[in-house]
């Protein structure tokens, strides 16, 4: 099988198995507890966050979370707001972050939704347009899930500081992370949000990246780990293992291996797709995603021909079983030919040529079948 | 002294020969379905009785047996040796809050002296003392507290009556092929001949990969939902693709629609016959949609040779069929937005009106056919379907 989705997640390291022994069966004890095992189990946890701290060059603190999903939850309900505040997200923002964006206004607060480019790029000029004293909250995704599309993060926090000192910057670095180099210090942001599946981690992992000196309030309440920010006696394998895979993936990433790979596959696809729709601006995205819209076809139709072969891609969450969603394809400007047919190619650090070369060659003839049977 | 459900049922089909076959079928219905408890069938005139289950699931019970047709009602009950004297101290301290009840007794038992009038004055009178805040109130009570004296020194106390489906045990009916798509009407259409009696087998037309995998998990989550009232049933699912692709490749854009469901309706009738089916089911309303028509139904009828095609929903309307479609617990997953049919084959404007000779002569279009309807019946997946 050719797996082409690795936005949508990767395998865990096997060898992340032998951390899961080690802390759920061998060292099992509650970090929170005061005998010496316990103790030794809170040391690892602390030496795995410092891990995490200097792979990323973050000065701060990093909560764990049971997810991407949680930590961008925690960043847009934790982050203070005050009277007639309004926060700031951008209209292609994940549905973890949308979604929350969405409660807050129902709730009374006023979200302004930042317009990007058709590459899932925010568009810089509306951001600072949208900029102002009352802005409380920012919340701009580093990489675009659909379109791999990077925003300039500092350009936009330096913004942020200028126009609307009082705001928190957060940032969701879920696809970002381990496919690109990143420094948060260099970045500003106060609050940054990771999950470990996107990296060959376990699923059930997140993270919350806080700057030094930046409050949030916790948004769940109990035993007061995390310094309080979040209660749940801590996953420690899942933690312990995070580290271990952020720091090998960083290790194996080939940026220039996967630009290789990604413009042979955008020539290739223009090739059998004339009329397709590139997503995806190489000079300003990641180096593994390519997202492109075929049109008056339903992306799934074409996903499911591939997967009979043997290959899977991805359709992106606009093109997801919900027929309704239909916010991302609007975002990005496509036109309604184009709204169903939006395919996405994520690759990783083990993705080879020859797999990406038997990719076109199924992707022409599934295309070809497709298109007879259309007339 | 203990626990058991009373279920009664209706008397209508039971008059004649026939009542034994009846009885036996509804009695393995409810044993079908209470397989899941840990808990005993007591047969006796006209009702049976739930017995020796733990308390605890009781209202599970009940539920269940609200979902098997040809039970008219079900009452959880005290069963006690008959003793007129104690009956109000087994009843009362379980009774809920009410300000007023009547007590109503009903005496098989004709060697007790008392008339049944005199005993539920007597019991009443008991109540009264046990819960003097209660009053009694013989026309308009909160509450009826029901004595059923039996001839074998046995008495049933229970104080509520849940009304069920009523219908017929399913399987006294035959059985019908249900075309179950994923839509909201046709789980609807099973549910009423099953309620009538009527045992279910159904068919579903898949087109992968241009209808998604969930949209077939769809279906069978649907018929799982159905079989809780309809029993274990086997589901058709007939590899469509190669047809819709004959169908798009050689026909009329506004008569695919029609010519699809011509065949259909042609592939069910083969695999309902084989199946010893008697009847066709479909979730049918006239004039619901564009296929729905009369002129529409009178060509794809067309196709049956010899059997029925029943259509219980014909004369109702979506917000009837909606409501019970709701009652049945099928809406929230016929509304899931996975499609079933995609929309390379859906024409932009479909004929409303077809005529049967211009519809056969499209259907006449399709080169060989035939091969693709064996095909496609040759490579039916069976699903198995079972109740959750």
């Amino acid at each position: 099988m050719i797996y082409l989705d690795t936005s949508a997640t990767t395998a865990m390291y096997p060898e992340i198995i032998d951390i899961i022994k080690k802390y759920a069966v061998d060292n099992y004890y509650n970090p929170s507890a005061l005998y010496t095992n316990a103790l030794n189990v809170a040391k690892d946890i602390k030496n795995a966050k410092q891990k995490i701290l200097d792979i990323l060059h973050g000065t701060g603190n990093i909560v764990f979370t049971a997810s991407g999903t949680e930590s961008d939850n925690m960043a847009i309900f934790g982050s203070k707001k005050f009277k007639d505040c309004k926060i700031l997200i951008s209209n292609v923002e994940h549905s973890a972050i949308y979604q929350c964006a969405k409660k807050l206004e129902a709730q009374g607060i006023q979200v302004e939704y930042v317009a990007c480019d058709r590459f899932g790029i925010v568009d810089e000029d509306d951001f600072k347009a949208k900029l102002s004293s009352n802005v409380a909250l920012v919340s701009i995704m580093h990489a675009c899930n659909e379109t791999g599309g990077v925003n300039d993060i500092e350009k936009l926090v330096k913004l942020t500081n200028q126009l609307a000192p009082r705001a928190i910057f957060h940032s969701d670095g879920v696809q970002a992370v381990c496919k690109m180099p990143i420094n948060l210090n260099k970045l500003g942001v106060d609050l940054y949000t990771f999950s470990a599946h996107k990296f060959h981690g376990m699923k059930g992992v997140g993270g919350l990246y806080i700057k030094k000196g930046v409050n949030i309030n916790p948004i769940i309440f109990g035993g007061g780990q995390e310094n309080g920010l979040r209660s749940a006696t801590e996953n420690v394998s899942g933690i312990i293992s995070t580290a271990y895979a952020l720091e090998k993936t960083y290790k194996n990433l080939d940026i220039e291996k996967n630009k290789k790979i990604m413009n042979y596959l955008e020539t290739s696809l223009r090739k059998i797709v004339p009329n397709c729709i590139i997503n995806t601006d190489f000079q300003r995205s990641l180096s593994n995603i390519l997202s492109f819209s075929v049109p008056n076809t339903r992306g799934e139709v074409l996903l499911h021909l591939l997967e009979d072969k043997g290959i899977i891609i991805g359709t992106g969450s606009a093109c997801s079983a919900q027929k309704a969603h239909t916010r991302i394809p609007i975002a990005l400007g496509l036109s309604k030919e184009y709204f169903d047919g939006m395919l996405r190619i994520s690759i990783d650090n083990s993705t080879t040529f020859e797999e990406i070369e038997l990719f076109v060659k199924e992707f022409d003839n599934c295309y070809k079948f497709l298109s007879n049977i259309m007339k | 002294m203990e626990k058991v459900i009373i279920i009664r049922f209706g008397e209508i089909f039971l008059k004649g020969k026939n009542k034994k076959f009846f009885e036996n079928l509804l009695e393995k219905n409810i044993k079908n379905a209470l397989s899941i408890y840990d808990c005993f069938i007591e047969k006796s005139h006209n009702r049976f009785y739930a017995t020796k289950y733990d308390t605890e699931i009781e209202s599970n019970i009940i539920a269940t047996l609200q979902k098997v047709f040809g039970i008219h009602s079900v009452s959880p009950a005290i069963k006690m040796p008959t003793d007129i004297e104690k009956v109000a101290g087994v009843i009362a301290p379980v009774l809920p809050q009410a300000s007023t009840f009547r007590v109503t007794v009903k005496r098989a038992d004709k060697t007790i002296a008392m008339t049944s009038t005199e005993i539920a004055g007597k019991i009443g009178g008991d109540i009264l003392l046990l819960k003097p805040q209660m009053s009694v109130d013989l026309h308009n009570p909160d509450l009826t507290i029901n004595v059923d004296i039996r001839e074998n020194k046995t008495s049933y106390i229970f104080y509520e009556n849940i009304k069920c489906y009523e219908g017929m045990p399913v399987g006294s009916s035959g059985k019908g092929m249900l075309l179950l798509s994923g839509g909201i009407d046709s789980p609807v259409a099973g549910f009423r001949m099953a309620k009538r009696g009527m045992q279910i087998n159904a068919i579903h037309f898949h087109s992968y990969p241009f209808t998604s995998i969930q949209a077939k998990e769809k279906v069978i989550e649907l018929g799982e939902i159905i079989s809780n009232y309809c029993g274990h049933f086997p589901l058709f699912v007939v590899p469509f693709t190669a047809i819709q692709q004959a169908i798009h490749k050689y026909c009329r854009e506004d008569f695919m629609i029609t010519v699809m469901r011509m065949i259909m309706i042609e592939i069910s009738e083969k695999i309902a016959i084989s199946q010893n089916c008697g009847a066709l089911i479909t979730g049918e309303s006239l004039g619901q949609v564009a296929s729905q028509t009369l002129e529409s139904i009178t060509v794809t009828n067309s196709r049956v040779t010899s059997l029925p095609i029943l259509r219980p929903l014909i004369d109702m309307d979506k917000t009837e069929i909606i409501k019970i479609s709701k009652d049945i617990d099928t809406f929230e997953t016929s509304i899931l937005p996975y499609e079933d049919c995609c929309t390379i084959f859906l024409p932009k404007n479909p004929i409303i009106k077809p005529k049967l000779s211009v519809a056969q002569a499209e259907y006449n279009k399709i080169e060989g056919l035939q091969e693709l309807i064996e095909n496609a019946i040759k490579n039916v997946e069976i699903v198995k379907i079972k109740n959750k």
